[in-house]
């Protein structure tokens, strides 16, 4: 039976012919659309397959830069392993690869690798895959190794050794094997980045042996899988003890004795660490532990001072030690005679019969010369002026060697002068058997004064600490080593792992988490297609309009029996939604397809190739289904537009087969759309003149963009207007075809729309591609004036422009063409040496920069950055500012380095970034906050306030060095170095610093290169766009087409008129092609005038645009749109005369 | 009077003086009454029938069916109104091609949700019985010839079973003979209905077979018969 709902069903299946334009522009916008879904879904798939695929089945793990025994989490599935970072170098050719990560395992570790391990003799290891390539290396090549030279001592301690040979060790191994391509473990990395690992593995005993010297029962890294990090967490809570923290409780003096000292017993029980100074973690603990236990404890500090000192006499070489000075016996006291205590400037001095100070008398001058506690930058001297208290004898508490922790090459020697400081040392001060050597060889390292703790943390705290030891009193009855057995369990208890930043993380989750991606790409290529679904649903729009203005009388037939405007509007919009369903259904399926095709052109345009290895298509049942719902909800909308007019029409006009009823314009109309187009010209202008005083090239751009926009509108309207105006007599054919573009003003102006805009889009996008500016180079520009970026894997502690810099590289140089000579055995090596010692002195500035590894926070990478890499920058560079700020806080003033200084009335910590990184990785502004970690992992705020342009910095935070040591005080030397030279010698100075800091693993990369390399990421996205944009424009040809051939259709009977009163076929068809290429014509020359208007200032400004590429695009558009119109004026000239004109 | 109208205007605006195609007519007409319209092309005829058939609006004037001022309704009332009371019988048919014959008969009656339908599709039926194409339900009317689809049409126009049946130039299409046969058909059926016909028409014949006629001048009506 017939009824309401069945006509439209009835009136699709009858017009079917027409209802094909109309199904496929739906499925066009549905495959644009759920397209650009699936491409959100590939990226994410892709990461999550990645980051499961890298991360080789760890769930947990643990790395870091302290080391505990291999055994010290014993649990099933889980193991143990050491992970180094150095380079890499071909023994048979000299091909050297850093940022090679370097991973020892045990033998269950290899085969939770998938890995077979090796069983030869020798250290064997076995290849990723891309380092045997990178190297040249084949199975059984023989290889050298540089790590970085583990060190418990904090190097940038005075006792810490600083020197490139002395921070890197390099030993040779075979390669074993080498990984295919497809395995696993070539990508094995805990980290979400974009770099593809370079990736070793060690057997990690053998690793062991070469890299921990003297305590090789070690390891950094915990691997788990399958028990999460909670599990391992509790273990290694459990199994943790002193050794691991680097801890000992001694109770017995170690050999050599002093003469006069025989005794090994000590009468307390010392805490100490292999790591010179006590962390605030230990210090509580073991405070509170011996509280516990109701016992006595004194903070001890042991200082070497080069001299101390009173007028001329002075005593070189000796421990000066900071203590409790009143403490009762066994830790003290350390007070002469009828001195109940010390002042903060005063100094007692031990009473030796030969002591060059004996003279001194109570209230004299005592002057301590020692070296400052952190010499990270370089050894520096302080004289501090003390008042001489009075003198102790030697004996007791006062004569205790033990008060100085054992130090190797020092404590453990039996004459001064066979001492191996790291420190700048002067042998001949002290000769053997002179009274300085007595005194070592009868009483050791005890100290020759003492001040109280106050002045000990005032002169010796550095940012490791200022406690060499804790000196514990044994229980009244009690000795040493029975306190220790119950103090152990408690200070065990007490030092949890995650106090000491030892906590296994569950690596799994938040590699998965990182993967859903820092940018939306599925929105992003929402809005890339943007155009594209726009001029989809536009032809949806003009080929349903089309079809239903042929059913006019059919519309008018529905009004005249009494169907209301509403009841055919909803059965006209039923319709269009029944046909968008199945366009969009058949779209959702062809999205399929069309993803794959642009994820393959985002893999080939991608500035990183190795996106082209991981990116795979995916596609979920949520984006189909929101694709789907969608692409119905905006193409009913759409149709709703195209026909909610058409309704309104006079029934009587609809039955005549009119839709269109032309008013004249009434003079308030005129007034308004003159005023708007006005306003459009006037706004435009500001924004063109207006938006090169903007300092920031991205709103630039938006404003160059926002003026062509206003005036590609203000052109539109008044071809509009120029389209409906009355005219004066048509005077020849091209009159005539110029007239009958204003026949249906509405298809008219739609079709300059379409073309118009996407050309108008094409060209005016460029102006947002980005290169370095030109002052990229100078100080003030995005560089700050630094052109190489030398990063090495192993921290340099020498600056690259000091002596002591120049001396690394020339030895590292002379090692490196060492190697190259038993190749090359003709070359100069003394005269390249010589060469390169002149070539480094082009190096004007050299300014270290701290690195915290991290998560790269660049638009690089596609992962979403939780714990982006730190950067510390030192005061010298603060002061010397420059570089380019996109926005900066307040309070900035001529200097926005500055800031970096300022405290934040919450105590955040200061931080730039670079303002992509702020905006799209981030995701905060100016003022807005970040968490970053700390050493113990505990959780710190940094506020943004300031955003860097075109900067080198765009994968990482920057805050003040003195910040970043607070937080990561075990973060020692530099990774990092800006290096100011001069243009013409920067290639060359590259190579030396590569090649002579080759051990340590450096890479050196020029900023203009990599900044280049991030813009490129903006570049990627503006092709893709206008690729997007160019299907647009295709769509929009397509439409112009189907409104051609129905002009021509429904022109049938005027057109044979014009060949009835005599007009050649070649002149009517000369006819159509004009008018039709008139309405291209003006949309093409609208939107190229508008972009070329808005992209004037750009050039003027240094920028550039694809001629070339512009003139393809405007001869593809014509050739298509000529091609397209003859076809359609062929057509109108095959109907004969005297039908077509009987049919009007 | 069932049907009146008074004083009827209708002006269009141009870029110059406004176009006045109806200057002031009006007419009285009862049940049962049939009225033909003649007049040069562009006095005004269909633009009157349009009016009557509230598918435009005067400029000025009333028009009153049953007491009823049709203009003064909202837009949903007035295509209530039509749907029940008036019946058009186009020139060009009009037939949907994609519905057959009592498809095309039956659809001024869908709009309303609570019609009776077997009522209605019995109704139809017999209509179409009085018009002669019983054995041509299922035909769509690209198989109809001119004639037959003309007769549809008139089937389509009684459905509702109007008040006021409306024809505009109902045999400007038709040969003479089909002219003829359709004019009779639509007369007879009128007067079995008893509703008020109008007919606009540029045939002397057909005109000639109405009771009553008018002549369209200068946009005024002038009763001839």
């Amino acid at each position: 039976m017939l009824a309401l709902r069945s006509l439209p069903l009835r009136s699709i299946r009858h017009h079917w012919r027409g209802n094909l334009a109309v199904l496929f522009a739906a499925a066009v916008g549905a495959a644009v659309l759920a397209g650009a879904l699936f491409v959100g879904d590939s990226l994410r798939g892709s990461l999550r397959a990645k980051s499961e695929r890298q991360l080789n089945g760890v769930t947990a793990a643990w790395t870091g830069n302290r080391l505990i025994r291999t055994g010290s989490v014993a649990m099933p599935d889980t193991v143990p392993a050491l992970m180094l970072q150095g380079s890499l170098a071909n023994e048979d050719d000299g091909t050297t690869v850093p940022h090679v990560t370097i991973v020892g395992l045990t033998e269950d570790g290899f085969t939770k690798f998938g890995l077979k391990p090796p069983t030869a003799r020798g250290v064997q290891a076995v290849l990723g895959a891309r380092v045997a390539a990178k190297a040249g290396i084949k199975v059984g090549g023989k290889l050298r190794l540089s790590v970085q030279q583990f060190s418990s001592l904090p190097r940038s301690s005075i006792m810490g050794k600083r020197n490139a040979e002395d921070t890197t060790l390099g030993f040779d191994l075979t390669a074993a094997d080498i990984l295919p391509d497809d395995h696993a473990a070539n990508d094995f990395n805990l980290l979400p980045n974009p770099a593809p690992p370079l990736n070793v593995y060690v057997p990690l005993e053998a690793l062991q042996r070469r890299a921990l010297g003297d305590n090789p029962d070690r390891v950094n890294a915990l691997f788990a899988f399958g028990p999460d990090a909670g599990a391992v967490n509790a273990a290694l809570e459990r199994t943790l003890d002193l050794p691991d923290w680097g801890l000992r409780l001694r109770t017995r003096r170690d050999p050599p004795l002093g003469n006069k000292v025989p005794s090994r017993n000590l009468a307390y029980v010392s805490l100490e660490t292999d790591r010179l100074l006590l962390e605030p973690t230990v210090l509580d603990a073991a405070e509170s532990s011996a509280k516990e236990l109701g016992l006595r404890t004194a903070r001890t500090t042991a200082y070497l001072a080069i001299d101390i000192a009173h007028e001329k006499y002075v005593i070189p070489y000796s421990i000066v030690a900071a203590v409790e000075p009143g403490a009762a016996a066994p830790l003290g006291p350390f007070l002469p005679e009828g001195v109940p205590n010390l002042a903060d400037d005063e100094i007692v001095l031990a009473d030796w019969p030969e002591s060059p100070l004996k003279a001194a008398k109570p209230g004299d001058t005592i002057r301590l010369k020692f070296f400052a506690p952190d010499v990270e930058s370089g050894e520096r001297t302080i004289t501090a002026e003390f008042k001489l208290r009075g003198f102790v004898p030697l004996s007791g508490p006062t004569a205790d060697p033990a008060i100085t922790p054992p130090f190797p090459g020092i404590t453990d020697k039996l004459d001064i002068a066979t001492w191996q400081p790291p420190f700048t040392f002067d042998r001949t001060r002290i000769r053997p058997g002179d009274v300085h050597d007595k005194f070592w060889k009868d009483y050791r390292t005890t100290p020759k004064a003492y001040v109280n703790r106050a002045a000990g943390e005032k002169w010796f705290s550095s940012r490791f600490g200022n406690v060499t030891s804790i000196r514990i009193a044994p229980a009244a009855g009690e000795t040493p080593e029975q306190t220790v057995a119950k103090l152990t369990p408690l200070l065990r208890a007490k030092l949890t792992p995650a106090s000491g930043g030892l906590v296994v993380e569950d690596v799994r989750s938040r590699l998965l988490a990182a993967s859903k991606g820092g940018t939306d790409f599925g929105g992003l290529f929402l809005g890339f297609s943007l155009f594209l679904i726009v001029s989809a649903l536009l032809l949806v729009g003009l080929m349903f309009r089309l079809n239903i203005e042929r059913r006019a009388k059919e519309i008018g037939n529905y009004l005249a029996f009494g169907y209301s405007p509403r009841v055919v509007l909803r059965m006209l919009v039923f319709e269009g939604l029944l046909l968008a369903a199945l366009g969009a259904i058949v779209g959702v399926l062809a999205a399929v397809g069309y993803s794959r095709l642009l994820l393959a052109l985002i893999a080939d345009l991608w500035p990183d190739p190795g996106a082209k290895s991981f990116l795979r298509p995916h596609a979920t049942p949520t984006s189909a289904i929101l694709g789907f719902v969608l692409t119905l909800v905006m193409t009913g909308l759409t149709v709703w537009l195209a026909v909610r007019k058409l309704v309104r029409v006079a029934p009587p006009s609809l039955l005549r087969g009119q839709i269109e009823t032309t008013e004249p314009e009434r003079p308030a109309e005129r007034r308004w759309g003159t005023i708007l187009i006005v306003g459009c010209v006037v706004a435009a202008i500001a924004a063109l003149f207006g938006s090169p005083m903007l300092p920031n090239p991205d709103f630039r751009a938006m404003g160059f963009f926002l003026g062509g926009a206003l005036l590609f509108v203000a052109g539109l309207l008044v071809i509009r207007r120029r389209l409906t105006a009355p005219r004066s007599l048509a005077r020849s054919l091209t009159d005539f075809a110029v007239r009958n573009a204003g026949r249906a003003p509405g298809r008219s102006v739609l079709t300059v729309l379409l073309i118009g805009s996407a050309t108008f889009l094409l060209v005016a996008v460029e102006s947002f591609r980005r290169k370095p500016e030109a002052d990229f180079a100078g100080r003030t520009g995005g560089s700050g004036g630094f052109n190489l970026l030398v990063e090495s894997d192993v921290p340099l502690f020498n600056r690259l422009d000091s002596k002591a810099g120049r001396d690394d590289v020339l030895a590292g140089l002379d090692l490196f063409l060492q190697r190259q000579a038993e190749r090359n055995p003709d070359a100069d090596k003394k005269a390249l040496v010589a060469a390169a010692k002149e070539k480094l002195t082009a190096i004007r500035v050299s300014v270290p920069v701290r690195v915290v590894s991290g998560d790269d926070a660049s638009c690089l990478n596609l992962y979403q950055a939780g714990k982006p890499r730190l950067l510390g920058v030192p005061d010298d560079l603060i002061e010397r500012g420059g570089f380019r700020f996109a926005m900066t806080a307040s309070g900035a003033g001529d200097n926005p380095w500055t800031l970096l200084k300022q405290p934040q009335p919450d105590g955040a910590i200061p931080v730039f970034a670079e303002q992509n990184t702020a905006m799209w990785m981030l995701k905060i502004m100016v003022g807005g906050t970040v968490e970053v970690e700390d050493e113990q992992g505990k959780k710190v705020t940094c506020r943004l306030v300031g955003t860097l342009q075109d900067s080198p910095f765009q994968s990482e935070l920057v805050m003040a060095d003195d910040a970043l040591r607070k937080l990561h005080p075990r973060e020692e030397g530099f990774r990092l170095n800006l290096v100011e030279t001069d243009a013409a010698n920067a290639p060359e100075i590259a190579k030396l610093l590569a090649a002579g800091l080759q051990g340590s693993g450096v890479a050196v990369t020029e900023s203009r290169e990599r900044v280049a390399a991030f813009q490129a990421v903006v570049g990627t996205y503006l092709t893709t766009f206008q690729l997007l944009g160019g299907l647009g424009l295709l769509l929009g040809i397509l439409g112009l087409a189907a409104v051609i051939l129905r002009g021509v259709w429904e022109r049938l009977g005027e057109i044979a008129l014009l060949r009835a009163v005599g007009f050649a076929p070649s002149a009517v068809r000369r006819a159509v092609l004009l008018e039709n290429l008139w309405l291209l014509a003006l949309g093409v020359a609208l939107g190229l005038g508008a972009a070329v208007l808005s992209v004037l200032p750009n050039l003027a400004l240094g920028g550039s645009l694809p001629w070339a590429g512009v003139g393809i695009l405007l001869v593809g558009v014509f050739a298509t749109g000529i091609i397209v119109v003859a076809l359609a004026a062929r057509s109108a000239l095959r109907a004969p005369i005297l039908a077509a004109l009987r049919s009007e | 009077m069932p049907l009146t109208v008074t004083d009827l205007r209708k002006e269009y605006p141009t870029r110059g003086e406004p176009l006045r195609v109806l200057a002031g007519a009006s007419l009285q007409l009862a049940d049962g009454d049939a009225l033909a319209i003649t007049g040069p092309s562009g006095s005004g005829k269909s633009t009157l029938l349009h009016i009557l058939g509230t598918l435009d609006r005067p400029s000025s004037g009333t028009v009153e069916l049953d007491g009823q001022d049709p203009f003064a309704l909202d837009d949903i009332a007035l295509a209530k109104f039509r749907n029940e009371r008036i019946g058009f019988i186009f020139q060009e048919h009009h037939l949907l091609p994609q519905f057959n014959v009592l498809e095309n008969v039956l659809v001024p009656t869908l709009v309303n949700p609570n019609r009776d339908a077997a009522a209605l599709e019995a109704h139809a039926r017999s209509l179409l019985e009085r018009v002669g194409l019983a054995a041509r339900l299922d035909h769509r009317p690209a198989e109809l010839s001119g004639g037959e689809r003309q007769r549809v049409a008139i089937a389509r126009a009684l459905i509702q079973k109007p008040k006021l049946v409306l024809a505009d130039e109902p045999t400007g299409n038709l040969d003479r003979h089909t002219a003829q046969t359709i004019g009779e058909l639509l007369l007879e059926l009128h007067r079995q209905a008893g509703t008020i016909l109008v007919a606009v028409t540029h045939s002397q014949d057909l005109a000639k077979s109405f009771p009553a006629r008018a002549e369209m001048t200068d946009g005024r009506l002038e009763r001839s018969a």
